[in-house]
């Protein structure tokens, strides 16, 4: 198996790239991951440091996408508020996607019975709460400040990234469900028993392979979602909690200027949102399209 | 405990969510007043999303991989990527403020007409329903095709049938899975529009939430939250019921 990998994976890699909507949307994202992870090393302007001579600044000079109303650069704030958008999108399904894969496996692979019943029906339960309402609620009551969790203080994005990681639960486990429910009953695996292989075996080494395409699809798709959900609440001041810049803070900021003509304070932040969502969507879509063709009538409908 | 949630249970079926921490009434009141307006935000921009996307979705299918089918791609790419806060601050920005087109947000009563009821919920509504417009154009598209390559449709095609009457045909038949995700859209719209309501300053339920999690008046939020969860679960148990009606292979 392992020897195959490779040669897939470059063949994977040149169908993207020959797939201009897919090919631009992996484009986007390394412009953006990059620009994240490279902010400290970039001479931007300190997104914190505030310059009460030059607010309100419009784009152009040193500040290319000007200044906010106590004169912080906007361009140095959306390179470092796209980090916890990043972290929330792509934390939120490493989260969900260990548990939503142990779930599916197991249920799928003893369909029909006890475990299985019980897995999906407490899946279904998850599955019948909108994300967003809840992790507005949840936040709600938590509060947004830190919360001590015997030595750890979790943090009010990591409470996030948990708390959409574990709504995210369901879609990845009925995704895995189902496709290990058709091969748990297949010939071959019928053939593994037989070698003596144990159920934990066939399920890891067998099964889960088999799943990985459709996972890969679901999983990017979902860091999209990720993403909207967290600038959502930081918008409406559940979030990232200022001065530290988020791109919903960022929104939600601007919010006091629509009236009074500083368009470059609502323009860019959401121009980055939307450019991220579109770049994990249309890579999503490509890698729908060549790894999972039989799915690609997928709808993009989320929350 | 048990007790406690039987008994809350009880008194919640029976229509009394018990009253709020901070002023005292009865928290049904206040959400009959904010439910209304919420959903009558999330109505219209579902109807019109379907509408919309159900045309798109048969235009593009019809004239698959031809111009107008590659721009309402682009679009429905664009549509379900942007995230509706922002669209519809920059439509304030710009249809409201800079042209004047439309009041920049707020509620009028229905009791002060229908007209500028309808008048100041254009944004919102619009703002809302972009993101199922693609969607729902993306779905409808998808399934019209699998629908148009069907070999009813070819024998149609050679008995003569006029096109309209083929695609009218076609749509039929590719109308279950958008009729059934129209219902969940639904359902979804319920939590989005708090956000977009709050863009609007609309003084439907996204006000009672976030007012009862700033003043930490927990039975006001578990109301909101509950009544937002019975509309998704209702909204995607209606789905599932369109589906068996529509498609009785499915029992």
């Amino acid at each position: 198996m392992s020897s195959v990998a490779p040669r897939q994976l470059a063949t994977v890699w040149r169908a993207i790239v020959e797939n201009p909507a897919g090919s631009f949307g992996l484009l986007i994202l390394l412009a953006i991951f990059g620009t994240a992870l490279l902010a400290p090393v970039l001479g931007l302007f300190d997104p914190a440091s505030m310059n009460l001579n030059g607010k309100l600044l419009a784009p152009g000079g040193e500040h290319w996408m000007g200044t906010d109303h106590v004169g912080r650069d906007v361009l140095s704030r959306i390179v470092w508020g796209a980090r916890p958008s990043l972290t929330v999108g792509v934390g939120a399904v490493l989260i969900g996607l260990p548990i939503g894969i142990a779930i599916g496996l197991m249920a799928g692979f003893y369909y029909g019975r006890l475990v299985d019943m019980m897995l999906m029906r407490a899946i279904e339960v998850l599955a019948s709460i909108p994300l967003l309402i809840w992790a507005i609620a949840v936040v709600g009551v938590l509060g947004v400040k830190p919360i001590a969790l015997g030595p750890f203080m979790v943090s009010n994005e990591m409470k996030i990234v948990v708390l959409i990681g574990i709504l995210y639960v369901p879609s990845i486990a009925r995704l895995v469900h189902a496709v290990a429910a058709v091969e748990g009953r297949s010939d071959y695996v019928r053939a593994r028993r037989v070698q003596g292989a144990s159920d934990l075996t066939i399920m890891v080494s067998d099964i889960l392979p088999n799943c990985l395409s459709p996972l890969v699809v679901q999983a990017t798709l979902l860091v999209a979602a990720g993403v909207l959900v967290e600038a959502s609440l930081s918008f409406i001041g559940l979030g990232v909690q200022p001065p530290q810049p988020s791109l919903g803070g960022m929104l939600s900021e601007a919010r006091n200027f629509i009236f009074s003509g500083e368009w470059w304070l609502s323009f860019f932040p959401g121009l980055v949102i939307s450019l991220t969502v579109i770049g994990f969507n249309l890579f999503g879509d490509a890698l729908r399209d060549i790894l999972d063709p039989r799915r690609s009538s997928g709808t993009g409908l989320f929350g | 405990m048990p007790e406690q949630y039987v008994a809350w249970l009880g008194k919640t079926l029976s229509g009394d969510l018990g009253k709020s921490y901070m002023t005292g009434r009865p928290l049904g009141e206040e959400l009959a007043r904010t439910f209304p307006i919420t959903l009558e935000l999330v109505v219209l921009s579902i109807a019109f999303a379907v509408t919309v996307g159900v045309l798109l979705g048969i235009v593009s299918a019809v004239m698959a991989g031809r111009l107008p089918d590659v721009i309402a791609s682009l679009f429905s790419v664009v549509g379900v990527s942007v995230p509706g806060f922002w669209l519809g601050l920059i439509l304030i920005v710009y249809l409201s403020v800079a042209l004047g087109w439309f009041p920049p947000g707020g509620f009028v009563p229905l009791s002060e007409g229908v007209w500028p009821n309808l008048y100041a919920m254009v944004l919102p509504a619009f703002t809302l329903s972009l993101h199922y417009i693609a969607s729902l154009s993306r779905l409808t598209r998808s399934s019209m095709l699998d629908a148009l390559s069907q070999d009813y449709v070819r024998t149609a095609r050679a008995m003569g049938l006029s096109r309209p009457l083929i695609i009218a045909y076609a749509f039929k038949n590719a109308a279950a899975p958008v009729v059934a995700i129209s219902a969940i859209a639904f359902g979804y719209a319920f939590g989005w529009a708090l956000i977009i309501e709050h863009v609007f300053s609309i003084p439907g339920m996204s006000r009672s939430l976030l007012n009862a999690i700033r003043e930490r008046d927990y039975p006001m939020i578990q109301s909101v939250v509950l009544v937002v969860t019975a509309v998704f679960i209702v909204s995607n148990l209606l789905a599932d019921i369109v589906n068996r009606v529509i498609n009785p292979k499915l029992q």
